[in-house]
């Protein structure tokens, strides 16, 4: 037994900079596969590479990433939100057929505020309370926000939608004399806050907490009903600003525009690598998640894959990244 | 001894990323022998275990069985040799029934067995040789304790074939009366030949049990010593680096008389269950009031209502605010009246094993440490640094991953989550579970300097040496009711245990603590 053998063992600090180091590693990867992708973008359709195509590019991430928002809230809490395309319908033809009627937008936006707040409460509440799976409350609550707004606008879904809207998602719009998309501008202010309330906020930490275990969050003082309103309400906010948004690309506004956006928010979540499994992860991945699918999907449609088609490569890209990611979690690490 | 060891470590190192948690880890296992693994936490007693039942593989060195080279690859290569583990933190999965746990992992890929009459029996009779009751195998698991979980955890061991029974910490939350029947199950089977590697903090089950033991220190085999050897001063010595002598007079606290300073927080017609019977206790100022009872006997329910965490159903529970007495309904209303609550699973009551030590150490104070909802990372970075080294949490750094500490330094964090909220009275359960002993007395230290300057502790414990060490008053539960209410002269090892089993040295203790 020689003492120096002792002196030389474990070396904590050292320990915790290689982990950080691992940890910044597998993270730099997430960040990285948007640029990787990219090139694979460039190199199949050679168009992208213009403003028009890098700008068109980042709109359609930004609609993404903001409805993005509500399913990595939901994911983190170990829950799911399938009311995000519902909700993202029922701002796309409220906001056209309120407009037409005369409704001021700020007025639109009000009416739009209070909906969604009342749609994560329904979410939030009811799982809370009856404790049913998020999936079934969400896919009830969407089911019903659908159909009271077929009802609502007694079946006409057309309307007009006001300019600044089209023009914040024209690949050519400019904020300000700044020649950059108005929907963009919007994501990156979201994304901002979104992570500073992750990181920085005490219902962020509770958000992380009460996803990784719910009786140990409640007895370190987290609310598990309030943290669920809050953040589906906060998903159903950004969900409803993406169907404005969307509002501005075409004419017809319909209460299915949202309907790809189930698959394609969860598969940028999975993607940015937050676990299903909640208490992990985070919006900055997301984004990353929201780059990577945006660019996918650009590709298949550049391939000229129909939007049927589109959604079982996701659903493919889906499993096989929760198969590789769900390796994380082997029983080792449980001991 | 000539015949080849059962089972040998040789020249075993092990590193988690760049922790080094072994280095030069040399140990043998003889058939028909109770092997002890002792070490302070940290020291690298859980990875030996791992290692052994093919958890991980080592980074470098040797694992001989029979004298042979072996490749552990995975826990069923380490069963095929007859390695079975009871693992430190208790795996039971709250989705199935008691016996599906125990029968964990003889499924098929798709379709779960269905357990057949055999394996109940077998079960069955696993659990009442450890005097406990069958029904813990039909109950689910969500409703158990601490203790019930970890006897399914060993008769999960039991039921199958082996030679090696590894039990890390195994015992940490079993009750005297279920210990004594394991320890008595494991010297039969060491006559049958059958050798057990036997991981624990407590120095008096050390002693019972133990043929040999192999001492760890930072990673590292300090050496191995013979049953006559292995004195508590001597592996405390061989552990720390320091002189026996130091150990040799390890100062027991005396108790303090605390009546003088008022009532702090009491219990009024409070009935643990409710057919038992209503008793009536008050905590004074300043002490440390002692719960123990055998696991079942209410000792948790009586602590959970000071705590406000399950209302008892009969009475109330009162709690001195600036000389108002102010009922506790509720957990967050306990907390508001400055009741701290460490709570005792830590895996299923206290961990967020996806967070780093800083969420799990500050997550309850979030609160004090915002301004309108937002955080102020400073003041939390400082008040974590405080709390870890008041504890001594090992690594010292806040960013590690909870799943990366030791058992005893995870639980320092969750104490330590507590103590952060200065609380007027600080309620326990069994709060040292895992813990070292050096660090124990650091607490029980920590606790009198709290303690002196105001604060009023409860605190459970399994461990009657703990209650007795560093308890003012012991209260004893037994049968969901107040057995006895100990101090003085009468906090004696016999009088707690005969609390424990209803029979209370005299029937005036018990009366004086009614009156
Ligand atoms: N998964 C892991 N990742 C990183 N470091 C780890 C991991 N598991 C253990 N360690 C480190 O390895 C060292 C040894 O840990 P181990 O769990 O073997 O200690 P122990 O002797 O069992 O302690 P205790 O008595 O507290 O249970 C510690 O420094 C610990 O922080
Ligand atoms: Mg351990």
């Amino acid at each position: 037994m020689s003492t120096s053998a002792i002196e030389q063992t474990p070396t904590p600090t050292s320990a915790a900079t290689s982990r950080r180091r691992r940890g910044a590693l597998s993270s730099l990867l997430v960040y990285l596969a948007p640029l990787a992708m990219f090139l694979v973008l460039m190199v199949a359709t050679p168009d992208v590479l213009s403003r028009t195509g890098i700008m068109s590019l980042l709109v359609l991430s930004a609609v993404l990433g903001i409805a993005a928002v509500g399913q990595t809230w939901a994911v983190m809490i170990a829950g799911i939100d399938l009311s995000i395309p519902a909700t993202i319908g029922m701002a796309n033809v409220l906001l056209t057929t309120l407009y037409a009627k005369g409704w001021s937008f700020g007025e639109i936006v009000v009416l739009l505020l209070v909906l969604s707040i009342l749609i994560g409460m329904a979410n939030g509440v009811l799982s809370s309370i009856f404790g049913l799976h998020p999936l079934v409350v969400s896919l009830g609550v969407a089911s019903v926000v659908t159909g009271g707004v077929l009802i609502s606008v007694d079946g006409n879904t057309g309307g007009d939608v006001p300019g600044f809207i089209t023009n914040a998602v024209s690949p050519r719009g400019s904020v300000l004399g700044v020649p950059l998309p108005a929907a963009l501008v919007v994501w990156v202010l979201v994304a901002v806050v979104v992570v500073l309330v992750e990181r920085r906020t005490v219902i962020g930490r509770q958000i992380f907490a009460l996803g990784s275990n719910v009786t140990a969050a409640r007895l370190a003082l987290a609310r598990p009903m309030l943290i669920r309103v809050f953040v589906y309400s906060a998903g159903a906010i950004c969900a409803s600003a993406a169907g404005v948004l969307l509002a501005g690309f075409s004419g017809g506004a319909s209460v299915d525009i949202g309907a790809a956006y189930l698959f394609s928010t969860i598969t940028a979540v999975v993607v940015g690598g937050t676990s299903l499994l909640g208490g992990a992860g985070g919006y900055a991945r997301t984004i990353a998640g929201v780059l990577v699918t945006t660019e996918f999907t650009t590709l298949l449609i550049g391939f000229s894959v129909g939007p049927n088609m589109q959604q079982v490569m996701l659903g493919i890209a889906i499993l096989v990244l929760i198969t590789v990611y769900g390796r994380d979690r082997h029983v080792a690490h449980r001991l | 001894m000539t015949s080849s060891p059962l089972i040998e470590l040789a020249g075993i190192t092990h590193r988690y990323g760049a922790t080094v948690a072994l280095d030069g880890c040399q140990l043998d296992i003889r058939p028909g022998e109770i092997h002890g693994l002792v070490g302070e936490n940290g020291s690298g007693k859980s990875t030996v275990v791992k290692l052994l039942s093919g958890i991980m593989a080592p980074t470098e060195g040797t694992v001989r069985v029979d004298g042979k080279d072996v490749d552990l690859r995975s826990p069923t290569a380490a069963q095929a040799h007859g390695v079975l583990t009871v693992f430190q933190e208790t795996l039971i999965s709250d989705d199935c029934s008691g016996l599906d746990n125990v029968f964990a992992g003889t499924d098929g890929l798709f379709r779960r067995r269905r357990r057949s009459k055999a394996e109940l029996e077998l079960a069955t009779e696993v659990v009442e040789r450890l005097g406990t009751s069958p029904s813990i195998l039909t109950a689910s698991p969500y409703q158990l304790s601490l203790a019930e979980r970890q006897v399914l955890t060993l008769t999960r061991a039991l039921v199958r074939p082996w030679r090696l029974l590894i039990l890390d910490e195994a015992t940490s939350a079993l009750d005297l009366a279920t210990r004594d029947r394991l320890f008595a199950l494991l010297q039969a089977e060491r006559s049958n030949g059958r050798s057990v590697l036997f991981v624990s903090h407590r120095m008096d089950e050390l002693e019972i049990l133990i043929d040999r033991a192999t001492v760890q220190r930072s990673g590292h085999t300090v050496g191995t010593v013979d049953r006559a050897e292995a004195t508590p001063s001597r592996l405390l010595s061989m552990m720390d680096g320091r002189s026996e002598s130091e150990h040799a007079g390890a100062a027991t606290v005396t108790a303090r008389r605390r009546d003088e300073q008022g009532t702090a927080a009491r219990l009024c017609g409070v009935a643990l269950s409710s057919d038992a019977r209503p008793f009536d206790l008050d905590v004074r100022r300043g002490e440390i009031l002692g719960v123990g009872g055998l696991d079942g006997h209410g000792a948790v329910a009586l602590v959970e209502a000071f705590a406000g965490v399950s209302l008892p159903p009969k009475g109330k529970v009162e709690i001195d605010r600036d000389g108002l007495w102010s009922r506790v309904r509720g957990y967050r209303n306990a907390v508001a009246s400055g009741i701290a609550y460490v709570p005792g699973k830590r895996q299923e009551e206290g961990l967020f094993r996806t967070l780093d030590v800083r969420d799990n150490l500050a997550m309850a104070t979030y609160g004090e440490h915002s301004r309108l909802g937002v955080l102020r990372p400073h003041a939390i970075q400082q008040a974590v640094r405080a709390q870890m080294q008041r504890l001594g949490v090992v690594p010292d750094d806040p960013d590690y991953p909870i799943t990366g500490l030791s058992g005893g330094n995870a639980q320092k964090v969750l104490v330590g989550r507590w103590l952060a909220a200065e609380p007027d009275l600080l309620v326990l359960n069994d709060p040292l579970r895992g813990v070292d002993i050096g660090t124990k007395r650091e607490f029980y230290a920590l606790m009198r300097e709290l303690t002196d300057a105001g604060m009023t502790v409860v605190m459970l414990s399994t461990e009657i040496e703990e209650l007795l060490t560093s308890c003012d008053r012991v209260a004893v539960c037994h049968d969901h009711g107040l057995e006895a209410v100990l101090e003085g002269d009468e906090m004696t090892y016999d009088g707690v245990l005969s609390a424990m089993f209803g029979q209370a040295p005299t029937l005036a203790t018990h009366e004086r603590t009614r009156a």
